[in-house]
């Protein structure tokens, strides 16, 4: 025997439950475009039966159904997923700021190009070829101390813009560091607000959303691993070091690396450490991993394969030069100098921003001639050193196989094949990150048409949800208004 | 797969992208003619490219120093025909100055002649090319041959001494780079001693020495002595004929070294071409391709991302 009023309250819990899918559906449309957004689901159940009230047990007449209600709201995602996703996002964001520095690198060398070292020190050449036929001629010496300079002056500017680069680099950890700090702060927060939402036996859907989309843009620039607890709040660590532990933060902090223990060359550099315990942080990945690799391998060794190469090149041209007569007859000067600088000549570990010039002031003061006569005159005719360093271009130097030229190409194939390698691991980034996010995008994407679709049905439900209810309201009024009239 | 109308999007923006990028790298290798642009494009070609430009640019360099040489030999060699002229005419004036039956009036005009012949092979001895003397060594901006006396009446006016530069000091190589590691030295005049005033140089000395023998023999009126000068003059004749042949097997193998150099250079460029350069016809149908395929995913894209069921609920 049924109650006379059960028949609406099931319609009552249609019609909310239709609504309440149709409201999941208004909102998934309007966050289609949302970033971070998942798909959510009202799932539907029949609500608690009950066995009907009889005086025989009739097992055959079974329980009474009280109609539907929202189990859950669900939340679409695949956690595994997003995780890979956080793991590719900061591999590729640490190959990115790799493949920037490089193409920074390349740009600045300039290789091949018309205004390069290379073609600089080409035309070097070829002065001195021209001075060992005219050596009294001040024309032609002339367009050796000017192609001398373009040398020292094309050197001096590629290391000048290396260091630069480097300083740049250098400069951006410490508002990277602050990035990584915000986020941490934010992503706490949410936790609070998540712990508390969930003790209240709520689902914050959406607040999950916005933490999810925090660690996938904390990812970016840092590597992370995320751990989320039973009450839902999400600990943050970086290289197993804890970063947010529920809603406490632990920050990093920048500061100047000991002078101890500075690399050569030494410069204002600077390192992460946690805020704190001032112990170094161990960052390997993103934006930040990148930056820090970038500035202390890669560019640190470009600097100091230049300064080597630098040096072997005024050592050689300085020797040659040295044992040359100038027209005055002095002898013993060297080509190359450092500007305002020490004495000698650039060694590895010397800052880039240390210029190299030419010694030689005037032509004059080249030193083309290996001869003096017996009054101490020089022979002017005499072009020996200048044909000596001409041959620098294919004299094979320094008991190796290689010319000063091919250890300068050494360099520019070196950074090619790092640039070619940088640029192909962000290529595999970008294309794992693609699949990623199109296995993400099946699962918490939102399709138009599916939603579409689910509003045509849920529309449909309401409404006959509703239409139970008027029938119902008819058949109550026939029982109120019509029934019981007899007497009247 | 479940398939979002993001997912559509995304993926053909990427797509669009993709094509855009390839369409700008076409572009920018037919815009510069190359399909090197930097090191990253192809370390290992770079390397060659570099290689290449040097080679081509010392050829280069090489081209100019032998072109330079020949010029410099050829100066020498016309030189020293001219002094063959000269002495050619010296032998004819000896022997009609030998025959004894002159009188003193032609003697003079013997004598006059012969004394320009011998300032003639003075002023072709330091003959100069592009502001250097021929035949001084390394000590190209010294006079070579210099009177040892500017007093016509002194005997010392037909002394000549040599101020060049000397072998055994080693100021006397005019050495030219005419091919990598080799070099070629122009200069012919060996000459050795210690200084100016007993430097031996073994081929104008020699012919200044019987010129100035003859000068005296005619002066003197010596028929016998001058016809021994004559086979003096044979000898000098024989030495120009020797030292000419040198400097002719050096315009030989310098020539050849041009040649060479010249067939370097094209191989050199065409090398360079092959790696550096781009296949302007092949990147041409590439482009094509390109832009083909970037229309295509265009269509494509506005195609598939326009409807959704909303247009067809009424």
């Amino acid at each position: 025997m049924r109650a006379t009023f059960s028949g609406i309250e099931i319609a009552r819990r249609a019609l909310q439950a239709q609504q309440a899918s149709l409201d999941t559906v208004g909102q998934n449309i309007a966050n289609a475009n949302t970033p971070g957004y998942s798909r959510q689901v009202a799932v539907h159940r029949a609500s608690q039966p009950y066995a009907m009230p009889q005086f025989t047990h009739n097992p055959v007449n079974g329980m009474m159904g009280t109609g539907v209600e929202i189990a859950k709201m669900s939340r679409m995602r695949d956690e595994f997923v997003e995780m890979r996703l956080r793991q590719e996002l900061y591999n590729k964001n640490y190959w990115e700021m790799i493949s920037d520095g490089l193409e920074q690198v390349e740009i600045i060398f300039n290789e091949p190009g018309d205004n390069g070292i290379h073609r600089a020190l080409g035309h070097f050449w070829d002065a001195w070829q021209e001075l060992s036929i005219n050596p009294q001629s001040e024309a032609v010496r002339s367009v050796v101390l000017e192609r001398g300079k373009v040398v020292a002056s094309a050197i001096s500017h590629v290391r000048y813009q290396l260091g630069k680069l480097r300083d740049n680099y250098n400069g951006l950890v410490s508002i990277k560091v602050d990035e990584i700090n915000n986020y941490a702060e934010r992503i706490a927060a949410l936790n609070r607000d998540i712990v508390k939402v969930n003790a209240q036996g709520y689902q914050p859907n959406d607040l999950l959303d916005q933490r999810d989309q925090l660690l996938k843009e904390l990812s970016e620039i840092v590597n992370i691993e995320v751990v989320v607890d039973q009450y839902g709040a999400a600990s943050v660590s970086i290289s197993g070091a804890t970063l947010v532990q529920r809603t406490e933060v632990f920050k990093l902090a920048v500061r100047p690396v000991d002078p101890d223990s500075m690399p050569s060359p030494p410069y204002d550099q600077v390192e992460v450490v946690w805020e704190g315990s001032n112990v170094k942080a161990e960052i390997r990945g993103g934006e930040l991993g990148g930056i820090l690799q970038f500035r202390d391998t890669y560019i640190q060794e470009y600097i100091q394969d230049l300064n080597q190469w630098t040096a072997d090149l005024m050592n050689t041209v300085n020797e040659i030069h040295r044992r040359g007569y100038d027209l005055e007859g002095e002898t013993g000067q060297p080509f190359f100098i450092l500007a305002n600088g020490p004495d000698g000549v650039i060694q590895a570990g010397d800052d880039p921003s240390l210029h190299i010039e030419v010694a030689v002031r005037t032509p004059s003061a080249i030193a083309a001639s290996s001869q003096v006569d017996g009054d101490g005159n020089v022979v002017v005719g005499n072009g020996e050193i200048a044909l000596e360093l001409a041959q620098l271009r294919h004299t094979k130097i320094n008991n190796t196989e290689n010319t000063i030229g091919s250890l300068f190409n050494a360099i520019i194939s070196k950074i090619g094949v790092d640039a070619m390698e940088s640029i192909s691991m962000v290529e595999n980034g970008e294309a794992l990150i693609n699949h990623l996010e199109n296995m993400r995008e099946a699962v918490s994407g939102v399709n138009l048409d599916e939603e579409m679709a689910d509003m045509i049905r849920y529309q449909h439900a309401y409404s006959a949800a509703a239409r139970m209810m008027t029938a119902l309201d008819e058949i109550l009024a026939i029982i109120v208004n019509r029934l019981g009239l007899f007497g009247r | 797969m479940r398939v979002t109308n993001n997912t559509l999007i995304n993926n053909m923006l990427r797509h669009l992208n993709r094509g855009l990028s390839r369409l700008d790298r076409h572009q920018q290798q037919l815009a510069s003619g190359k399909q090197i642009l930097r090191p990253s494009d192809d370390p290992a070609g770079v390397i060659s490219v570099m290689e290449l430009r040097s080679s081509l640019a010392e050829n280069d360099q090489l081209l100019k120093n032998v072109t330079g040489a020949l010029s410099w030999l050829e100066s020498v060699d016309t030189v020293l025909g001219s002094v063959t002229s000269v002495l050619h005419r010296a032998k004819e004036l000896t022997v009609y100055a030998a025959t004894g039956t002159l009188n003193s009036d032609d003697r003079n005009a013997i004598l006059k002649e012969v004394e320009q012949l011998f300032a003639n092979v003075l002023e072709l001895s330091n003959a100069s090319h592009g502001g250097r003397y021929l035949f001084a060594g390394q000590k190209s901006t010294t006079m070579p041959f210099q009177r040892a006396s500017d007093d016509p009446d002194s005997p010392d006016y037909w002394v000549i001494k040599y101020h060049g530069g000397l072998a055994n000091q080693e100021t006397a190589a005019l050495n030219v780079e005419i091919n990598s590691n080799t070099v070629i030295d122009l200069n012919i005049i060996q000459a050795s001693g210690t200084n100016a005033e007993d430097a031996e140089d073994q081929v104008f000395l020699p012919i200044f020495n019987v010129l100035s023998g003859i000068i005296q023999d005619i002066k003197n009126d010596d028929p016998g002595a001058l016809n021994q000068r004559l086979g003096e003059l044979e000898d000098a004749l024989d030495g120009l004929l020797s030292v000419r042949a040198e400097v002719g097997a050096k315009l030989h193998r310098v020539a050849l070294a041009e040649e060479r150099l010249k067939d370097l250079h094209l191989n050199l460029n065409k090398m360079l071409s092959n790696i550096q350069d781009i296949d302007v016809a092949e990147a041409i149908v590439n482009l094509k391709n390109e832009e083909n395929g970037y229309r295509v995913a265009l269509a494509v894209g506005a195609r598939i991302i326009q409807p959704t069921l909303v247009d067809f609920l009424n």
